[in-house]
């Protein structure tokens, strides 16, 4: 009885098929068409946005260079959060190179925690990527530009990666 | 796949990026779902939850002062929340088996990696419409019946 009483399975009040009709609903493909079309239009708040992203990684990337301990800690937490926001939202906006850059600096933030912070010019090469791709309005790939910026930039991570293996 | 007409559902979106609340709420009108209410912190969550009552709450994950996941267990703790049945889809920018599974034992319905793709999150939607799951109740544990295999983040 006691098996019994600690594991009870519950049908949900609720059921959302009750409020969901099929059938007369539209096609995904309309959706999606739908959906990219508002998107379009939010793309110029998009670059504003990215700038104002940029702002505030600068200001944090300043706190680091000037700080220690906890203050730069807390610095290099906003790096993170700023670098995570940018990479989620560059794909849907037709700049995948801005969620390439940052998940590669928010990648390298995982792997060595508060030690990244003793190298900025990691993180300083990132925004400034990241910058780069939004004032030349690079889209897509970016070709070989795009190309060379993302292999310069994990030149320079392998570089850092390195001097924190050795600094261990 | 098939149609549905999703406009009588209403969302929750609890996301503290101003602009991915935005891209999110976008997606979902565009769905058909114009009953979308957004806030941007998780300790708001909740009182919303109890005011608002929606049908399915859409979170991030990584939120201040807590979390998605923190945010999902005071959801699922039945002697506190407004609403401890309530359909959840949490995004994250991590698609690691870890933290979907992770998800999955705190009682998140349904995971969504981050840029999201409209027909995943549609269809993530549909699912939870289509398939609603039993809720378990087990001395460690309170939410729909995990799979058996959880699904990886699409």
């Amino acid at each position: 009885m006691n098996q019994q009483r600690s594991h009870e399975t519950i049908m949900p009040p609720r059921r959302l098929a009750d409020k969901v009709s099929r059938g007369d609903g539209p096609e995904l493909s309309d959706i999606v068409a739908r959906a990219e079309a508002a998107l379009e239009v939010m793309k110029d708040d998009y670059t504003a946005s990215v700038h104002e992203d940029l702002a505030a990684f600068y200001a944090a990337l300043d706190a680091i260079k000037a700080s220690r301990g906890e203050i730069r800690a807390e610095a290099l937490k906003r790096v993170y959060q700023v670098s995570h926001d940018m990479r989620t939202q560059g794909k849907t906006f037709g700049y995948p190179l801005i969620t390439q850059i940052g998940s590669s600096l928010c990648d390298f933030i995982e792997t060595h925690g508060e030690a990244a912070a003793t190298r900025p010019e990691v993180i300083d090469a990132h925004g400034g990527a990241m910058r780069a791709v939004i004032a030349a309005k690079v889209t897509g790939d970016g070709g070989a530009i795009g190309q060379k910026l993302v292999s310069d930039i994990n030149a320079l991570v392998a570089k850092a990666v390195k001097k924190l293996a050795a600094a261990d | 796949m098939s149609r549905y007409n999703l406009s009588r559902l209403s969302v929750l979106v609890v996301e503290d990026n101003k602009y991915m609340r935005k891209i999110v709420h976008t997606v979902l009108e565009a769905m058909g779902i114009t009953d979308v209410n957004t806030v941007d912190n998780p300790i708001d969550a909740i009182e919303r939850i109890r005011d608002y009552r929606p049908d399915i709450m859409i979170t991030d994950w990584m939120m201040e002062p807590i979390n998605g996941i923190e945010l999902v267990r005071a959801i699922r703790d039945e002697e506190k929340s407004p609403d401890p049945f309530l359909p959840i889809i949490l995004l994250t920018g991590h698609a690691e088996k870890d933290l979907v599974l992770q998800a999955r034992d705190v009682g998140v319905h349904e995971v969504l990696t981050k840029p999201i793709s409209i027909g995943a999150l549609y269809k993530r939607i549909v699912t939870l419409v289509e398939h609603p799951r039993p809720f378990v109740r087990r001395p460690d544990y309170f939410g729909p019946e995990p799979r058996q295999k959880p699904r990886p983040a699409a």
